[in-house]
């Protein structure tokens, strides 16, 4: 029995997709993963702080002349992927990433990685989360007793960068800075868009 | 040497260029090659007629999909690292809506528009000159819809992370629709061939 080509193809499609069913659910550890773990991010209060107290860290700011022209962390150094990229740093330099949210950055983050330098974190959250969380948090009206001293951390970060809090009824917004998880943007007024 | 080699450093921003130069010489070669350049095998798309969009379209989906899903586990390609267009709801739907429209209005997608007008078919050509001039209108009249364009938004959003599957699962259900896909069109095409007899 003769199959033809487009038989033959389909059948290798299916069983590529077969092996890759088995292969993501039996073999998941076979490579050293190469996310970006939670040690290699800095959450925006811990940056604030180093900010304030003049760490010496090398903020780059990843996203183009012209977002930052507009609005960028203090302090912060304006260079785009292909700049970081040819740019010299010293191994031992304390590099600080950040872009519109994470995706960017944690592209540089590896880009870096790969030239040997080793003291990168990225910004969680990004530039997003500077102004939704830092900038401007919101802040229960009442805060629980055992949130006190987080929420006068985050006023006090807030109101040292100009900033200043909101108060909402309804939530824990202060439940963002005890979670390791990145947040899910609230606005995006300036997201860098690339496309087919 | 692993993927992506811009990202990487692997080439810089020339050699990059000329990279997508081959690529798009080539995906215009292979859209042509596969009759794509005709307005009427794309029409005939949405009566039924010939599927040959839309097993074009999904050969490609699951070829490209299989390709990195097997390059990232052998860690060719870092697949955290490729771009992914963030979701908008609203504004892609809407979007899709008029693409949808256009693309039975003029026959063509703007890939296959410039297909056409490369081997001189004329209403190839209109359809370039009418996506150039939608172009400028929109970027002209890109300060009042600014609003709407970043309505929605949810990131960068994949089936797998949203629900949580592993990745050969995602892989093997879009092998599975693509195949069903594949031998439900061509029973569509044979009766809808008969039937104009």
């Amino acid at each position: 029995m003769k199959f033809s080509l487009n038989l033959k193809l389909a059948f290798f499609a299916l069983t590529l997709s077969l092996l890759a069913l088995i292969a993501s659910i039996f073999f998941t550890d076979h490579l050293p993963s190469e996310n970006i773990s939670g040690s290699n991010y800095i959450t925006v209060l811990d940056l604030a702080e180093s900010i304030k107290n003049r760490d010496s860290i090398t903020l780059i700011d990843l996203r183009s002349n012209e977002d930052f022209d507009q609005f960028h962390i203090p302090t912060a150094k304006n260079l785009i992927l292909p700049e970081l990229i040819d740019d010299d740093f010293n191994a031992n330099t304390k590099i600080v990433l950040y872009s519109e949210g994470d995706s960017l950055s944690s592209q540089a983050f590896f880009a870096l990685k790969r030239k040997g330098i080793t003291k990168i974190r990225v910004l969680k959250g990004g530039v997003q989360d500077w102004y939704n969380r830092l900038l401007y948090p919101r802040m229960p009206k009442e805060v629980p007793i055992e949130d006190k001293a987080l929420a006068n951390r985050v006023k006090s970060l807030s109101t040292y960068f100009g900033g200043r809090s909101e108060f909402v009824d309804e939530g824990n917004p202060l439940d963002y800075y005890k979670n390791e998880q990145s947040s899910q943007p609230i606005f995006r007024s300036k997201l860098v868009r690339m496309g087919c | 040497m692993n993927g992506p080699f811009f990202i990487n450093g692997w080439i810089g921003e020339e050699a990059s260029l000329i990279f997508a130069l081959f690529i798009g010489i080539a995906f215009g070669f292979f859209l042509e090659r596969a009759g794509l350049g005709s307005a009427k095998k794309l029409a005939s798309q949405f009566y039924g007629r010939d599927m040959t969009v839309f097993k074009m379209m999904f050969t490609a989906i699951i070829t490209a999909m299989v390709g990195l899903f097997w390059f990232d586990y052998f860690g060719w390609l870092q697949l955290e690292l490729v771009y992914l267009t963030p979701t908008f709801v609203a504004p892609q739907i809407i979007g899709g809506l008029v693409f949808g429209v256009g693309f039975i209005i003029g026959g063509y997608c703007p890939g296959t528009s410039c297909v056409a007008g490369a081997t001189g078919s004329l209403d190839g050509w209109v359809n370039v000159i009418g996506m150039l001039a939608g172009i400028l209108v929109f970027g002209e009249l890109y300060p009042w819809l600014e609003s709407f364009y970043n309505a929605t938004p949810m990131g960068e959003l994949t089936f797998v992370d949203y629900f949580n599957l592993p990745a050969g699962l995602m892989v093997f259900i879009l092998v599975m629709i693509a195949l069903g896909g594949f031998w439900l069109s061509e029973k569509i095409e044979t009766k809808m061939a008969n039937k104009d007899l």
